[in-house]
């Protein structure tokens, strides 16, 4: 099917406001949420339990987690560092330089010393995975179509061992202050940070791999967002839904053939996640759906009767309730030979 | 960008940071092996110097659209001072057994990261003027400005923060 034919996006946006019953009103209301946000999430889940389990994990706030720089530092001597200033770290288990604040020191995380050195930057565990995914290698050519403040830009620089380039893209001037800020903290050097549009940017550089961190409505964070629950309307997801298309299209035009694209982005919505990349797969030739490679749950490929394409199972989920994370989509393409 | 100035020697605008080198001791390509002055927006009263060693051939010739073409050295006020940047002192500290900087004790960390003044007793090694100031452990913790002060017949010295890390916690993330 042809791009300009995508007409899933408005049937599933209209059923998703028609398919409002007493139960989704009650629940809606007893949780401060527009009723269409709890219908979309009785469909991606399955079940009421599912959704009654996800809105209370919702309500719990995010525990404090970092990211170890290990280009600068050996995790197991930055646990000691900060053990010994009055903190409590827990490693994550399924991330290599994830740790658990289970207990504050001295004052707030992100003023120690340790921070301002650069050994470690404050990321949430769904966020940190993503770039695991993309799995960037040292020597290799990457870019970051949505870089601002640098979390993923700087761990991206960390696993290529600050060998290879990054080009951080960014679109916000006032945004770059803080990417540049951190870049410089965790004192990399192997990058360049453009100002741009990265729905039209055109480099002469055929990257080995992209990340792609959309811009989302933040659904996904609705632990740090709590207003997130009745700020926005469907409409809202339609807009952005055009944007991440667009960055996600364009990121596959700047990849030699067989590099490899992640989309990510914070939401728990299929209209900024599974629709997208569905879009994208209906509308081009060259690319292939990998697994994402992380502990997250399959992507969703029934939604409001609409089926998607089959590839976009391998899409991955963060969900708060199973995982106690933000919420978040990812998805891991790679760009054939056409 | 519509200001690139590709280094010249010896010529007046770039004389600062040429002196900069010379004051530490240390030849211009230790500071930047292809230095280039980028105007950070229109009518800035300053310069952003970068060097390009390490920026990949292709990204060259959008030297005027990328924001931080390479590795960030300092702010050039042309003819009048060279304020090297946090990353710089970062590489120059990895030398510190062959230019001269200015080492503190843990305690004097606490006062320099916190933008104060270290005195005497909290400084390990000292110079005069500028230099790149370590830690105990010999991690970098800024630039800062070795004094000398005279009270009566005793001379106290001193190191005044020029920009620590602290920098990156005080312009608020």
């Amino acid at each position: 099917m042809p791009e300009r034919e995508y007409s899933k996006l408005s049937r599933i946006l209209a059923l998703a406001r028609e398919r409002v019953d007493g139960w989704i009103m009650r629940v809606a209301s007893r949780y401060g949420y527009a009723p269409y946000m709890i219908s979309r999430y009785l469909e991606a889940l399955g079940s009421r339990d599912s959704v009654v389990a996800l809105l209370e994990a919702n309500e719990e706030p995010m525990p404090e987690t970092i990211r170890c720089n290990d280009h600068l530092i050996d995790c197991q001597h930055l646990k000691e560092l900060l053990e010994g200033k009055g903190y409590e770290l827990e490693r994550i288990p399924f991330l290599p330089h994830g740790f658990h604040v289970t207990r504050v020191g001295v004052g707030s995380i992100g003023a120690t010393h340790e921070y301002l050195k650069g050994y470690y930057y404050i990321q949430d565990p769904a966020s940190m995975s993503i770039v695991y995914s993309l799995d960037p290698r040292p020597g290799e050519t990457v870019a970051d179509f949505a870089a601002a403040p640098g979390g993923k830009s700087t761990q991206i620089l960390q696993l290529m061992k600050d060998t290879g380039f990054l080009v951080a893209i960014e679109k916000n001037p006032r945004r770059i202050r803080s990417l540049r800020s951190n870049l410089a903290r965790m004192r990399f050097r192997s990058y360049a940070i453009i100002l741009a549009d990265a729905t039209k940017v055109e480099l002469p550089i055929a990257f080995d791999r992209v990340l792609v961190d959309a811009p989302s409505t933040g659904e996904g964070i609705i632990r740090k967002d709590p207003k997130r629950k009745t700020s926005r309307a469907p409409e809202d997801l339609a807009h952005i839904h055009e944007i991440q298309y667009a960055m996600l299209e364009r990121a596959l035009d700047s990849v030699r053939p067989g590099g490899i694209v992640v989309y990510s982005a914070c939401t728990l919505a299929p209209e900024e996640g599974e629709l997208v990349v569905d879009r994208i797969l209906s509308s081009r030739e060259d690319v292939e759906v990998e697994h994402h490679g992380l502990i997250a749950e399959p992507g969703v490929v029934e939604y409001f009767g609409e089926k998607l394409d089959e590839m976009v199972s391998r899409c991955g989920r963060f969900w708060p309730h199973v995982h106690g994370t933000d919420g978040f989509f990812v998805c891991r393409l790679r760009r054939v030979e056409n | 960008l519509k200001i690139v100035k590709p280094y010249s020697r010896g010529s007046r605008e770039w004389k600062p940071l040429e002196e900069f080198a010379r004051a530490l001791g240390v030849p211009l390509e230790t500071i930047a092996r292809e230095p280039v002055a980028l105007a950070p927006r229109r009518g800035a009263p300053y310069m952003e110097v970068y060097d390009l060693a390490g920026l990949p051939e292709p990204l060259r010739e959008y030297l005027y659209s990328p924001l931080t073409p390479g590795d960030f050295v300092g702010i050039l006020e042309p003819a009048k001072s060279f304020k090297p940047s946090l990353l710089l002192g970062a590489l120059l500290a990895a030398k510190c057994g062959l230019i001269r900087c200015i080492k503190v004790t843990v305690e004097g960390e606490k006062f320099f990261l916190y933008g104060k003044l270290v005195y005497e007793d909290k400084i390990v090694e000292w110079k005069p003027g500028l230099a790149p100031v370590v830690g105990d452990d010999g991690e970098f913790l800024g630039w800062g400005f070795g004094r000398e002060h005279k009270i009566g017949r005793r001379r106290l010295r001193l190191v005044e923060p020029v920009w620590d890390l602290g920098w990156y916690l005080r312009r608020g993330g």
